[in-house]
């Protein structure tokens, strides 16, 4: 399957709600996504926008928003495609760009850091030893 | 010094090991041989339900399997530079898929265990003591605690059975840790790990080897005593972009086996594809004489209460020895090496232990001796199988 893109304008294009099937058409027909920009459909929402290039990092509303990395597999889209809080999806084709709304991850699905922070700790007390 | 003989078993500095590294995780407790792993999202088990998440940094979904006991681990790969380590805060209940049973951990912070150091003893007095057994040849048997004491040389001992060519390693797997003394038949893949893991590798009985894995290793073993450090050109297992391996010149790389006879058919030579790359590169020893006492193996419960009585006296050995491992060098006599018929290759593989011996060593005269009888057993190995190369072609 080889997916081929229209160039669109870095520009933001509006909140799209989105299943997975339904961002795959987002990708596939991304020449076609102004005229469906700022739908709306069930809880997930997503900024999307289709670039060739760089892109800002601050929509004009002000929101911070992450990179994500959509993958299209053969079979079609990975599950965890287009869902909130996922980040990071495999290239397979053509790389598509998005960028997902900050939100607070909810009890159904987290994302979480580990700790830089690594300290040195002695096995024994040299002190002791005396 | 009955005790102190006790002491020594390597059971009792496996029973300490386990007691200073209870709590820590190590490259012996991979499941796959350290294999790194890759996967987005994982199952967290929570008290009501299974959600999926995902680790925020794109990195920490690279992750090697661990098992300790009967509790599996997952290790962010960005901490396995820090093995071994100890577990900081809660880890993680996951399951990697959603319809399997495994429970693993997902750590999500370490400590980096420190063996601290100290001096208690000076180096000469600090080999003495170490494994004091009784050996029929002084030399030889003060020879094998040097080498077991230092990080990168390569060169390979031959020695009947019984000289003692893998104990002193075999303390020091317990006391250093990242000693792997004894391996045998290893894929070019486990070789590389082991390669990762360790400073000190051991190749042991190598003419027992099977030929498909020899044939496999030998052009890393090899390449890594060719004075390049860039080994990376070995690096073709799977895991090549990940695990990069720093400082190869600082890693040993030894071989221990027995001489042809009667009951063992196999020269060491015949081992290799390239053996003129090997011998150019590897100096072979011929070892003699034998191990004469013996210290009994002590029983589980003896062994703990060998370490109980013990815990100061060892601890302080292990302390002293990382001291004398990291400051070496702010105690060398500089020697003068000229008495050393050693070709440059070979020098320059055993450039280390030289370095040891100097500040092993009182005196000029006394390493001149040492000098003379590493030439000594190098030619006693020649002799032994009548070679038929010329040690000036390899000059």
């Amino acid at each position: 399957m080889s997916l081929e893109y229209e160039q669109i304008e870095p520009t933001v294009l509006g909140q799209i709600s989105t299943t997975n099937f339904e961002l795959l058409r987002l990708v596939k027909n991304g020449g076609t996504l102004d005229s469906r920009g700022n739908k709306k459909v069930g809880e997930s929402l997503f900024t999307v926008r289709v670039i060739k290039g760089s892109w800002a990092t601050k929509l004009p509303s002000g929101q911070t928003m992450y990179e994500v990395i959509l993958q299209v597999v053969s079979s079609g889209i990975n599950n965890a495609t287009a869902r909130k809080d996922v980040i990071v999806h495999k290239i397979v084709e053509k790389q598509t760009i998005i960028k997902e709304i900050e939100k607070k991850p909810n009890k159904t699905q987290q994302t979480f850091k580990t700790d830089e922070n690594v300290k040195e700790k002695n096995l024994f007390n040299i002190e002791d030893l005396e | 010094m009955k005790e102190i003989n006790e002491m020594w078993h390597f059971q009792n500095w496996a029973t300490l090991n386990d007691k200073l590294y209870g709590n820590t995780l190590s490259a012996e407790n991979f499941v796959d041989d350290g294999r790194i792993h890759h996967q987005d999202n994982f199952f967290n088990i929570a008290k009501i339900e299974t959600f999926e998440w995902s680790p925020e940094n794109g990195e920490d979904r690279y992750f090697v399997k661990m098992v300790k006991g009967n509790e599996f681990f997952i290790l962010p790969k960005k901490y396995l530079e820090h093995l071994p380590i100890e577990i900081k805060g809660e880890t993680k209940k996951i399951k990697l898929k959603k319809s399997e049973s495994q429970v693993w951990n997902y750590i999500t912070g370490v400590d980096i265990s420190k063996v601290p150091m100290k001096q208690y003893f000076e180096f000469t007095d600090t080999i003495d003591i170490f494994n004091p057994v009784e050996h029929s040849d002084d030399m030889t048997w003060t020879f094998l605690k040097l080498m077991a004491f230092t990080e990168g040389i390569k060169v390979a001992i031959c020695g009947d059975t019984g000289c003692g060519k893998n104990a002193n390693l075999t303390l020091y797997r317990h006391i250093r840790g990242k000693v792997a003394h004894k391996i045998k038949n290893n894929t070019r893949a486990q070789l590389w790990v082991q390669m990762y893991y360790n400073n000190q590798l051991n190749f042991d009985e190598w003419t027992t080897w099977k030929k498909e894995h020899r044939n496999d290793t030998e052009d890393i073993i090899a390449g890594v005593a060719d004075e390049d450090p860039d080994i990376d050109k070995f690096s073709r297992d799977k895991n090549r972009n990940l695990l990069k391996i720093k400082n190869i010149n600082n890693k040993s790389f030894t071989f221990t086996f027995n001489p042809y006879s009667d009951n063992h058919h196999i020269h060491f030579k015949d081992t290799f594809e390239n053996f003129d790359k090997i011998i150019d590169r590897y100096p072979i020893l011929y070892l003699e004489g034998k191990v004469l006492s013996t210290i009994l193996s002590p029983s589980d419960e003896r062994s703990k209460q060998i370490v109980f009585e013990n815990f100061n006296v060892m601890c302080k050995i292990i302390a002293n020895d990382a001291y004398w491992k990291n400051n070496l060098d702010k105690h060398l006599h500089n020697y003068s090496r000229v008495k050393s018929n050693l070709n440059r290759r070979h020098l320059a593989n055993l450039g280390r232990l030289l370095d040891v011996l100097d500040v092993y060593c009182f005196s000029q005269e006394q390493f001149d001796v040492w000098l003379v009888w590493i030439d000594s057993r190098i030619q006693a190995y020649k002799d032994l199988n009548s070679f038929d190369y010329s040690s000036e072609r390899l000059a």
